[in-house]
């Protein structure tokens, strides 16, 4: 089963494996329309840099 | 002058201007009366281009739920696809492709949501306002209990469109089912 964009990004930074204040728009603003595109990260506004192989935006 | 007739003179009212029970005398301009035709059942009187007019009473309203379960990612803001319509009245939400309400009478409306989701970390209701969110509506902590939100949005009418997403988290679904996930707006007033 492929990874979810949430447990890629879990996965390099597992100190927010339990912060779901984190997951926020004004933070890591994880989204999807529901328009066939997926999950994507909308905003990055972390302390530490966007994972490998991530990118923002659809 | 015959009976039930408003009296004709020169340069005056005809008395054959109105004709139905209902009917109302207004002036077109500043000295020609008109006859403004009693309306429909329920409809209110208002004023559309300088002149009097029958209108609906109120404006677009409808309430949907979402029929099966939708899956999601945990922590990803989700829309909704509530899909099936208990009503819509003036067929302004698209429950087929973009799941939004576009009304298309400009005004203030109330919008509820609820939602049931298994986030065992917590649920949030989130309102997006063309396309983006313009707030968390509510939050639950734990899973199972179904969470409600409600707030007053004002609409252009023509292009303001407005969605309900979800972010679970730890969790991956969003409950459907009749009186489970519902969205709804109805209009209250102009602005």
């Amino acid at each position: 089963m492929a990874q979810s964009l949430t447990d890629k990004i879990v996965e390099t930074y597992p100190e927010l494996a339990e912060d779901f204040s984190a997951f926020h728009p004004d933070r890591i603003y994880l989204r999807n329309d529901s328009d066939g595109a997926g999950d994507y990260i909308e905003a990055w506004n972390y302390l530490k840099p966007l994972p490998a192989g991530l990118k923002l935006g659809k | 002058m015959t009976a039930g007739r408003i009296p004709s003179i020169e340069g005056g009212i005809q008395p054959t201007l109105l004709s139905t029970t209902g009917d109302i005398m207004y002036a077109s301009s500043a000295s020609n009366p008109a006859r403004l035709a009693i309306g429909s059942s329920a409809q209110v009187l208002t004023v559309a281009s300088g002149i009097p007019s029958w209108a609906t009473a109120t404006g677009p309203t409808f309430n949907a739920y979402l029929s099966s379960n939708q899956t999601v990612t945990s922590n990803v803001i989700t829309k909704v696809q509530i899909n099936t319509e208990e009503y819509d009245l003036g067929s302004c939400y698209d429950n087929a492709t973009n799941y939004r309400f576009t009304p298309t009478t400009a005004g203030i409306y109330q919008v509820n949501i609820t939602v049931q989701a298994n986030g065992s970390s917590g649920t949030t209701i989130w309102l997006y306002k063309n396309g983006a969110s313009i707030g968390e509506l509510a939050r639950t902590a734990g899973a199972g209990s179904p969470i409600s939100g409600s707030r007053f949005v004002t609409m252009n009418g023509t292009t303001d469109y407005i969605e309900f997403f979800a972010q679970v988290a730890s969790g991956t679904i969003v409950y459907g089912g009749q009186g489970t996930t519902i969205f709804g707006a109805a209009y209250l007033r102009s602005n």
